[in-house]
């Protein structure tokens, strides 16, 4: 079994990707699917991150805290998101079966990025609940 | 679930070691890894307990190349194979296209296979999937043992425990020495590119 | 007796002197830290801070509210008065925009405020340099307005150049058919070192990948040959 995006679809992504997060001075972007394959991706032209094990482990890492948020009876927690002491990790989840992940410097507040994620995650589930998608 | 890029024109494939605690699924991959070095670009991700066993799984993501005009992204893991953790097993066979049960020849090991591969099928049931459909190969690691004097099952004796019914490709295997560790994978890619195949038309 | 009320004197002593020191710092933090009831902008701190973490229709808000409150306390302060109205101008673009807000108002939010507490707690700034602070932070007030504006226009030629864009797609390509390209499908490899070791592993990945494929075309038949048996 598998399933697609169009082109169409990823352009559009792509685009929000960019003009939302990146040109907001974000480093990196993700948007993956549970499974830890990767949709699409763009960066500030400096990050080098390996991705493709990123999005493995925010895959699995979203996965492991669901469980968990289930455990203690929670549906699932609104904020997951790692600080680092230059680099910090948000995950925003997108529908059901998608993850955007971002990876920003401290020049960006989290309260401001959670604001323009949220935005953005509206945009990319019009566009992924489209019926292009199979 | 494979996901299929329309506009970079490639796919992706998520292929799953599974099988009982220390079985040689970390091992597969590992020897999979240190053989290709020089062609595999990526590092392989491990995450493991202190006691070198696996604790949430092991990652390693190669190329193939081209197949059907698509870039074809092959996703090895592994899932921690001890019983209690069963419910990071789930998380990580999520979108799974293609399986290698990783089986332990050795004797004492008989039941653990049994349940591990009970395990499988209701663990693949929970995301509406069947054992008997999804690509699957067959492995019976250890067989190296045998000349060390530590009694193991005999190739016939592992299909009729685990096999009888799936009727699945199967290998004898040996991990450690790399004996039909490249053939069990090239078996599952294989299968599993041909069961999507039809969508890369 | 005398050296135990001696040493009592002497606790006595630097306790007073370090709940009520003459120093700046002492002050600040007894202004901050010490009897909280007495510092009217708690509330404000706190939900500014709170902004770091979450900005939603509620925060904003109570943080239009607080200020209105102070502005009011603050009446007869031109220069604390035109701090809060930075802030409330702030705070009212930042809730009609949420997400559209300019990202230098956040952190004008934070700087006003830290500016503004630096004036109300020190006791010992001047006049002048209390003008000083608040004209720094209305100039960069005003330069975020000239921000704002510019990237409005920006987006409204974006806006109108995608109109223009959707217009041309509209009219259907016909008879493009896109070029076919044949690439090798050998997967690419580039070596550096020489060693024999590099070979072998170099041609193993390659032979592999050579039995993949044809394993692929062998079980691709297979499947086709099932699924005429299942049509039967």
């Amino acid at each position: 079994m598998s399933y697609t995006l169009s082109e169409e679809q990823l352009s559009e992504i792509e685009e929000i990707l960019q003009h939302d997060l990146i040109d907001l001075g974000v480093h990196c972007v993700f948007l993956i699917d549970m499974a830890g394959n990767i949709i699409a991706n763009h960066d500030n032209g400096e990050s080098n991150h390996d991705i493709y094990s990123l999005a493995a482990l925010a895959a699995g890492n979203f996965g492991a805290v669901t469980a968990m948020a289930k455990i203690i009876g929670e549906g699932e927690f609104s904020l997951l998101f790692h600080k680092g002491e230059k680099e910090n990790i948000h995950f925003s989840k997108v529908l059901s079966d998608y993850l955007l992940i971002i990876i920003f410097g401290n020049d960006i507040s989290l309260g401001f990025l959670r604001l323009k994620v949220a935005d953005a995650v509206e945009k990319t589930k019009r566009i992924l609940g489209s019926p292009d998608a199979e | 679930m494979a996901f299929i890029n329309m506009k970079k024109k490639e796919v992706q494939v998520k292929i799953v070691y599974y099988g009982p605690g220390r079985g040689g699924k970390t091992s597969n991959l590992e020897y999979i890894y240190k053989k290709f070095r020089e062609r595999i670009q990526s590092e392989m991700i491990t995450v493991k307990t202190h006691g070198d066993r696996t604790l949430f799984f092991d990652f390693l993501p190669f190329d193939i190349g081209k197949i059907s005009g698509y870039d074809v992204k092959i996703q090895l893991y592994t899932v921690p194979g001890q019983v209690k953790y069963n419910a990071t097993r789930r998380l990580v066979l999520r979108g799974v296209d293609g399986i290698v049960f990783v089986a332990d020849s050795m004797v004492v090991r008989k039941d653990k296979n049994v349940l591990s591969i009970k395990n499988l099928e209701e663990n693949l049931s929970d995301y509406k999937k069947s054992i008997s459909k999804i690509p699957l190969v067959l492995q019976y690691n250890k067989i190296d043992l045998a000349e060390q004097g530590i009694p193991v099952l005999s190739f016939e004796e592992m299909e009729k425990d685990l096999n009888s019914v799936l009727k699945a490709p199967s290998f004898s295997a040996s991990a450690i020495t790399g004996v039909n560790v490249v053939q069990t994978m090239k078996k599952i890619i294989a299968m599993t590119i041909a069961s999507i195949k039809q969508e890369l038309k | 007796m005398v050296s135990e009320k001696d040493s009592l004197n002497t606790q006595v002593e630097n306790r007073l002197e370090n709940l009520f020191g003459e120093s700046e710092t002492n002050s600040l933090v007894a202004a901050e830290g010490g009897d909280l009831e007495y510092y009217p902008f708690r509330i404000l701190k706190s939900i500014v801070l709170s902004m770091d973490w979450e900005i939603n229709d509620e925060v904003l808000s109570k943080f239009i509210e607080q200020i209105d409150g102070l502005k009011d306390t603050y009446k007869e302060d031109k220069i604390l008065l035109l701090f809060l109205q930075i802030l409330r101008s702030l705070g009212i673009y930042i809730k009609a925009k949420k997400g559209g807000a300019h990202p230098n108002a956040f952190k004008i939010v934070n700087s006003v405020f830290t500016r503004l507490e630096k004036v109300v707690l020190s006791k010992s700034l001047s006049e002048a340099s209390k003008k000083k602070m608040l004209f720094a932070e209305l100039s960069k007030f005003k330069e975020l307005r000239g921000q704002i504006a510019r990237s409005d226009s920006d987006r409204a030629k974006k806006k109108q150049a995608a109109k223009e864009i959707v217009k041309k797609k509209k009219i259907p390509e016909a008879g493009q058919v896109p070029a076919m390209v044949h690439k090798k499908e050998d997967v690419q490899v580039g070596f550096t070192a020489p060693g024999m070791q590099v070979y072998e592993g170099k041609d193993l990945f390659m032979n592999a990948v050579e039995d993949i494929k044809n394993l692929i075309r062998s079980e691709f038949a297979v499947l086709r040959e099932d699924l005429k048996l299942l049509k039967r």
